[in-house]
């Protein structure tokens, strides 16, 4: 059973805990990502220059093209998608770090 | 819910982050000292360019020791892209001043990085990189005696061909 992690206006990210993998639902479509995966699309979104787009007046730089490997989904995003995405994956990061400190502190718990 | 997260790696990305900047910094070192070798050749000094050379060997050593390290554990390290090495130096000394700015400034980056880790509880990288530390301990030791030989010998008359002549025995005894 996937568990949501996080949600945003815009999409959701849920984990599958039997798969091991996360899954994007976003923009009416739903994608499975390896953890790997998941990290590598994050830093790709991280490192976009959005301020930079927004300045470049060349219509072709109002959308970035984010094709991974181990993805089977190519990401054709506008600057409010990329924002959004951004925010969906910095909560779900979150989210992750929330559960890998609850995690510790369960398996402390019991080794105490 | 499983903890993916910690299942992946066991570095925190503010840690995976900070030895892959500590990547670039290597290589960088390695690439400085190259571009030195280069300079100390073209000018006549060979025994600094063997040194030089034998100092860029040991960075991109170094480099690749925390790029595995990054890669065991389950992170991803990074190649580093590496722009404006110098090629042109101001004068002999001038090399070696360089040279032991970069391994204090190499010295000042790791411990901020084994500083970080003691506050995050992150022991597995602080035990990694006190290897690091201790060899920068040998790192400044040798190029700070290479500089002291510029003050002793003095470069006046066959003064830099003394000093070229002695770089190759500064080394270091615990």
């Amino acid at each position: 059973m996937a568990r949501v992690i996080f949600r945003n206006e815009s999409g959701c990210l849920y984990q599958d805990d039997q798969k091991a993998c996360f899954i994007l639902e976003y923009g009416g479509h739903s994608t499975s990502l390896s953890v790997p995966c998941f990290f590598c699309l994050k830093k790709t979104i991280d490192k976009i220059d959005i301020a930079a787009m927004i300045a470049d007046p060349d219509p072709a730089a109002d959308v970035e093209i984010i094709s991974l490997h181990g993805c089977d989904r190519c990401f054709v995003l506008t600057i409010a998608e990329l924002l959004n995405l951004k925010e969906l994956f910095a909560g779900a990061r979150t989210m992750l770090e929330l559960n890998s400190i609850l995690q510790e502190r369960i398996y402390g718990t019991i080794m105490v | 819910m499983k903890d993916l997260l910690r299942l992946k790696t066991s570095l925190t990305e503010e840690v995976e982050g900070l030895l892959n900047e500590q990547i670039k910094m290597e290589a960088r070192s390695s690439a400085v000292y190259l571009a030195m070798a280069s300079w100390c050749e073209r000018h006549g000094f060979d025994n600094s360019a063997n040194f030089f050379y034998r100092q860029s060997d040991e960075e991109r050593g170094h480099m690749l020791k925390i790029f595995k390290y990054i890669n065991d554990v389950g992170g991803a390290a990074v190649s580093p892209e590496i722009l404006n090495i110098p090629s042109e130096f101001d004068s002999f000394r001038g090399v070696f001043e360089e040279a032991l700015q970069q391994e204090i400034a190499v010295t000042q980056s790791l411990n901020r990085i084994a500083g970080k880790c003691q506050k995050l509880l992150d022991f597995t990288t602080f035990n990694f990189l006190a290897w690091f530390l201790n060899e920068q301990v040998e790192e400044e030791y040798i190029a700070r005696r290479c500089l002291e030989l510029f003050e002793v010998i003095g470069e006046e008359g066959v003064g830099q061909y003394m000093i070229d002549e002695q770089i190759v025995k500064v080394t270091y005894e615990v």
